[in-house]
């Protein structure tokens, strides 16, 4: 689908633009500029699907993340936060940069298992994935599918009774 | 040094993210920004089953669509679990007036 060089520019991009943002959700105070910046890695993440051939994995993570969750968790910021702007402190603690430091060492550890393992791998190719994502979901995976209906339907009407004023009255 | 498009750097980019959001979800004071916290760690899980299937040589159809199917499934899952936490900490917003978890400290409110 596409050539070497462009697929290579834009997984270097995306990785980047994923990375770059992800990283700012950690120095952000303000809960909006961290939504925004949230929103930026998931659509960098549904480019690297894409990139991989798993097209319709990468629109339902922009129909389903970037459309849903992430509006859902900026409906929460509005209705939580009264100011947003004076929300948190600047000033990052002594104890954040330790625990910024312990992540460093636990992704060295990560990256050292990762780069030693020989792996044995084929560039992979585009073909039309949701005829066989569909077969699976209602031959192989009928018991999970039903399973997570059945879950999100829970999901929502536990989160109506959570969320309702007063149950008494 | 394996070359930019392959299974090490997806490999490593999730582990980034996973890192990451593990940061985001120890440091962070607001419970909504943990709950993006935990949506990346998720994500960082998901890319690891979509890369570790695409990569991998001489597999039948079947099976190199499985780990495409459960990313959909891991999606779906972050999706109701960000509903269900987000009617959680409306509801404790209602009794405390925040979010900053420092300042929930009583079970009964």
């Amino acid at each position: 689908m596409f050539s070497e060089e462009i697929r290579t520019m834009v997984f270097f991009g995306a990785g980047m633009m994923t990375l770059i943002s992800a990283v700012l959700i950690i120095f952000f105070n303000n809960l909006l500029h961290s939504a925004v910046a949230l929103f930026f890695t998931l659509v960098g993440i549904a480019i690297l699907y894409i990139l991989l051939g798993a097209d319709f994995l990468g629109i339902s993570q922009v129909l389903v993340y970037a459309g849903g969750v992430l509006v859902l968790i900026i409906f929460g910021i509005f209705l939580t936060t009264p100011h947003v702007d004076e929300l948190g402190s600047a000033r990052k603690s002594i104890a954040t940069w330790i625990t910024i430091g312990f992540g460093f060492l636990l992704f060295r550890l990560l990256a050292k298992m990762i780069l030693q393992m020989p792996w044995v791998t084929k560039i992979p190719q585009s073909r039309p994935t949701i005829n066989s994502i569909g077969n699976l979901f209602l031959s192989k995976y009928l018991l999970p599918f039903e399973l997570i209906s059945v879950v999100l339907l829970f999901v929502l009407i536990g989160s109506i009774l959570i969320i309702r004023k007063d149950l008494r009255r | 040094m394996p070359a930019l498009f392959s299974l090490q750097s997806y490999l490593l980019l999730s582990a980034m993210l996973f890192v990451i959001g593990l940061i985001i979800v120890l440091t962070k004071n607001n419970a909504i920004q943990i709950i993006m916290g935990i949506e990346l760690i998720f994500n960082a899980a998901a890319i690891n089953f979509v890369a570790f299937s695409c990569f991998r040589p001489h597999l039948l159809d079947t099976l190199q669509m499985s780990g495409q199917v459960i990313a959909i499934f891991v999606i779906v899952v972050a999706a109701a679990d960000a509903c269900a936490a987000l009617a959680i900490i409306l509801s404790l917003f209602r009794v405390f007036k925040t979010t900053r978890i420092q300042n929930i400290n009583r079970l009964k409110g």
